[in-house]
């Protein structure tokens, strides 16, 4: 294999594709980068065994082949040249030899072989939809995700089609958080519902930030694929059934209150300051026009607030994990919040009254 | 105890006093801040027991309505100011053993440990006039030499820095046994032959007091402590109790192999090359020949790197092993365009020095390859 490429031309796509790639892993090949040289094509393949990232881009070739060279090393090399360095990559046996101006360097390699592929199925046809509107449909719920659950499907996120909507739902059982968006067709052989496992979706996420207009993303029976420009993130899939979260919205709520989403979110700050450490509870008393948000904490230290709201039903009092609150109020976008409840056993909903799509569940908490 | 104060005016001060303390303590007493509240304003005083930070804010920025002394948790304060809204007004008020601060339509309680309790450092009198140096002029000569501190070595005197005074001059030292740096800057009054250590933290934390906008400051020194002034700030901080082993046998007298580069160009080079070293010894190796240095790195798994630089070298071929990091920390913290290097053999320390700037120099010792 022998090529050679502008560093400003490779370093991006190289990061991204090392990103991928975990600190510490148990195979040396999985630290590795997989570099593969066919006409003027370069792809670069990084894997966690998980999610796999491949980014291509055209270099000037001279000797086709390919190989693994360890990921973080080739990165700090790429990105402490100059800008604009012209990088030639030469194949010396089992040496990479990366050499740039008078900077000359061998990298060990291990054999392209032996790189870990995943294994992909039949793929269902891609769904092109634009790259804001779904990072925005994972930005407003994967918080919800749970961590390293017992229950490991809730280790991720659902993502359905279905009726011409994408749906993307995410819970750790004590709350959850449901957005969906519009596509532009109704399709029968959609992707139906997949769970992309935790890591997949923090990865999707990085790599929209930073994608074209449109992207494609296809599923199949254990993996999913997005494609956006010279980028194809693979993820598995997570083989398990996710709860019926329908079950799980309240629909009978009565008390409804309106709230300035900044103000409540200040307040909150200010007064979870001084909640129990450990349980974070935070009661909230609905009254008529104001809600007052207090806490305390086991070395008898309390903090108060009481903030107008639009509110006239009866007097409430809930308790909350401020926490789950925050997390809520940290990815909703409109200026107001609606919070709707039924009495302090059930769980309450809030919905961002300018953007219907996306609603959040809270459980209670016993104060 | 009660007193009204901008949020403004509180929260800078108070940041720097609980930056102080550390985040996790034996002393329940150690995770607060003392608050003194007299006509004259208040007092916010943070300590670890090794320094202590006491921050003035001045009556004419707070209305002093009760006269008192509290200790209250400093994090918990700092936080629950941080998100009060700009511009509000913080009423603070003791009320039996408890902390009341209200603002606006906040409310809350914090618990209190009595003011006789905490742990001020015991400060001897000072006799002395204090040295008054430039705030600027000092921050430079910590910034140039901190770096060579060591950390918890049992030589403990290395955790720390030498302030080593002499007529009209100050300089400061530091070093980790394996690689020196010194720096000097003019100072009138300086009390000559006194040679106080700082502690690592001490030197840190008034590094950073010097950060924002000091124009003067004050220093005072007794056996065991110094003072520093710093603008309406007082910082104390302990001296390591300790005999400095004399650096100056360590600094190379003769050198007759030198060269001059581009400082860049030599750090830029070993950066790039240091990816590929040795992860344990961190080892490269320099080659000089005429008008050439070779930087060459490899490390267990058969990895290697090399680059050629230009350097104005016309002496005999030369071949010296580092630690890579020394030499790239020391560039690293330099200023000037270019470096002058001096070697003597592959068995003695080499020089790093700005040829315009005589102030400061940089010591490493070579590494058997």
């Amino acid at each position: 294999m022998k090529f050679s490429v502008s560093r400003d031309n490779i370093l991006k796509p190289l990061q991204q594709v090392g990103g991928v790639v975990e600190r510490r892993q148990t195979l040396p090949i999985l630290s590795n980068v997989l570099l593969v040289l066919e006409g003027s094509k370069l792809s670069m393949t990084g894997t966690d065994l998980e999610v796999e990232m491949v980014a291509s881009v055209n270099v000037e070739a001279d000797l086709p082949g390919s190989l693994t060279v360890p990921a973080r090393k080739l990165v700090d090399i790429i990105r402490e040249l100059p800008e604009q360095a012209e990088i030639g990559f030469t194949q010396k046996g089992e040496r990479l030899e990366v050499r740039s101006g008078r900077f000359k360097s061998n990298l060990s390699t291990l054999p392209s072989t032996d790189f870990p592929a995943v294994e992909s199925d039949t793929l269902s046809p891609p769904v092109s939809i634009g790259a804001e509107t779904l990072k925005s449909l994972l930005d407003l719920t994967a918080f919800a995700m749970a961590q390293q659950d017992v229950r490991y499907f809730l280790n991720g996120m659902l993502l359905e089609e279905s009726e011409g909507q994408l749906r993307s739902v995410a819970t750790d059982g004590h709350r959850l958080a449901l957005n969906q968006v519009a596509l532009s067709a109704q399709r029968d052989d959609g992707m139906g519902q997949v769970i992309v496992p935790r890591k997949g979706v923090i990865e999707m996420q990085r790599l929209l930030s930073d994608s074209p207009d449109e992207v494609e993303v296809s599923v199949s029976s254990s993996h999913l694929c997005l494609s956006s420009g010279p980028f194809v993130l693979t993820t598995k899939l997570v083989d398990g059934r996710f709860p019926d979260y329908q079950r799980v919205i309240p629909k009978d709520g009565d008390k409804v209150i309106l709230a300035d989403k900044l103000e409540l979110k200040r307040a909150l700050n200010r007064t979870s300051i001084l909640s129990n450490e450990k349980f974070r509870g935070v009661r909230v008393q609905f009254k008529s026009g104001l809600i007052e948000i207090s806490t305390n904490n086991p070395e008898q230290e309390d903090a108060e607030e009481s903030l107008p709201v639009e509110y006239d039903g009866p007097e409430l009092e809930i308790g909350f994990n401020v926490g789950y609150l925050q997390d809520v109020l940290n990815v909703v976008r409109g200026s107001q919040v609606k919070l709707t409840v039924n009495d302090a056993n059930s769980s309450a909903l809030i919905e961002d009254p300018e953007a219907e799509q996306a609603l959040y569940v809270i459980m209670p908490m016993k104060l | 105890m009660k007193f009204d104060v901008e949020k403004s005016a509180l929260i800078e001060p108070l940041q720097r006093v609980v930056n102080v303390l550390e985040r996790r303590q034996t002393l329940p007493i150690l995770s607060h801040v003392l608050i003194e509240c007299s006509e004259s304003g208040i007092v916010l005083v943070g300590t670890d027991q090794e320094i202590e930070l006491s921050a003035r804010i001045p009556i004419d920025s707070v209305d002093v309505s009760g006269v008192g002394a509290v200790t209250v948790p400093g994090r918990k304060l700092l936080d629950i100011v941080r998100h009060l809204p700009e511009g509000v007004v913080i009423s603070c008020e003791e009320e039996a053993d408890r902390f009341v601060l209200r603002s606006q339509r906040f409310e809350s309680q914090l618990a209190t440990l009595p003011a006789n309790e905490f742990p001020w450092i015991d400060l001897a009198v000072i006799a002395n006039d204090p040295i008054k140096a430039s705030g600027k002029a000092l921050k430079a000569l910590l910034s140039k030499t901190m770096f060579a501190m060591a950390q918890q070595d049992v030589r403990y005197f290395f955790n720390g820095m030498l302030f080593e005074f002499e007529v009209g001059l100050l300089r400061c030292v530091a070093t980790n046994g394996q690689r020196l740096a010194i720096a000097e800057a003019a100072l009138e009054g300086a009390p000559a032959g006194s040679r106080p250590i700082l502690p690592r933290k001490g030197v840190t934390e008034l590094a950073r007091l010097l950060d924002s906008d000091a124009e003067e400051v004050r220093l005072q020194f007794t056996d065991q402590h110094v003072q520093a002034e710093v603008g309406l700030d007082r910082f104390v901080s302990k001296l390591i109790d300790a005999e400095y082993p004399d650096y100056t046998k360590a600094i190379p007298s003769s050198s007759d192999q030198s060269f001059s580069c581009s400082r860049n160009d030599l750090k830029d080079a070993l950066v790039r090359t240091a990816v590929l070293s040795n992860e344990v010894y961190k080892n490269v190796r320099l080659s000089l020949s005429t008008g050439q240095l070779e930087i060459f790195t490899n490390n267990p798994q058969q990895e290697q790197a090399i680059e050629q630089i230009s350097v104005d070298y016309t002496k005999e071929p030369l071949e010296i092993g580092f630690n890579i990091h020394f030499l790239i920390e020391a560039l690293s913290v330099m200023s000037g365009d270019s470096v002058r290097v001096e070697l003597t053999n592959p068995s003695s320390p080499c020089k790093l020095q700005d040829p315009d700037d005589p102030s400061a120099q940089f010591i490493i010792s070579p590494m058997v390859l």
